[in-house]
């Protein structure tokens, strides 16, 4: 009887853990994932702002064009 | 109200006609003249448009718009086209008679936009390479600024584009820290 009632308890428990480890992880990968937004948001402003100024010049944004020009595909 | 069917209509017959007197390249040159008065003064266009303008005032007005720039034939079809009553679809009719002329000459327009000004040889050389890998016959080129591109370039032709700008490039990184798979997205 008393082993009976050992044994349910703890199959309760394990499947508790194994939710809350699930559960744990999640949380985890959610909180990352919105770090990693928020970092790429601010690189993405920052080299807009650094692309801008290198690109102000007419040489180098013909130069650029030139380059892209060679590469890209027209039809 | 501008009509494209009739705008083709018109300009398909004075092509014709052009064709059928050998005028083409001339009728051609009075229309682009035409789009490009019709682009530069907006009170052109509302006189053709006006309806409380006469007839007779508006024909003398065009000619002497006109007058000395345009062949006689161009200067016979807006007469027509105020005698008729349909000189309010004068710039539709240009801008459908270039498109006609284009495709009848095989030329392709091409539309390049950079973020600053280049140079003619660069604008150049770009149409020599839509030129020569779609084996246009020839192409029309106009260049175009747009600063918010940054760099790089966007070219048009055909019912086609190449975006080549890092304004693109940006935006296409910018999507992928946009969604977070993690957060359920329906609430």
């Amino acid at each position: 009887m008393v082993a009976d009632a050992k044994e349910k308890a703890k199959a309760q428990y394990d499947s508790i853990v194994a939710d809350a480890q699930v559960a744990i992880n999640q949380q985890k990968n959610a909180a990352l994932t919105d770090v990693k937004n928020q970092v790429g948001a601010l690189v993405i402003e920052v080299a807009e702002k650094v692309l801008h100024k290198e690109l102000s010049n007419k040489a180098a944004q013909e130069s650029y064009i030139n380059e892209l020009a060679e590469g890209v595909k027209l039809n | 109200m501008p009509n494209p069917r009739l705008a083709s209509r018109y300009a398909k017959s004075l092509l014709d006609l052009a064709i059928e007197k050998g005028q083409l390249d001339t009728a051609y040159e009075d229309m682009k003249y035409l789009q490009a008065v019709c682009a530069a003064s907006s009170e052109f266009v509302s006189l053709l448009r006006s309806p409380i303008i006469k007839a007779d005032q508006k024909n003398s007005i065009v000619a002497a718009v006109t007058t000395g720039k345009v062949s006689e034939l161009t200067a016979a079809f807006n007469n027509l086209l105020v005698r008729k009553g349909r000189e309010s679809d004068l710039p539709e009719i240009a801008t459908a008679f270039v498109e006609q002329y284009n495709a009848l000459k095989d030329i392709h327009k091409v539309t390049l936009t950079t973020a600053v000004e280049v140079s003619a040889e660069l604008q150049q050389a770009i149409a020599q390479k839509v030129k020569t890998a779609n084996s246009f016959a020839s192409v029309e080129l106009e260049s175009k600024i747009d600063p918010s591109l940054i760099g790089g370039f966007v070219l048009e032709f055909d019912n086609n584009l190449v975006d080549a700008s890092v304004v693109r490039d940006l935006r296409d990184i910018k999507k992928q820290f946009q969604q977070n798979l993690y957060v359920p997205q329906m609430k």
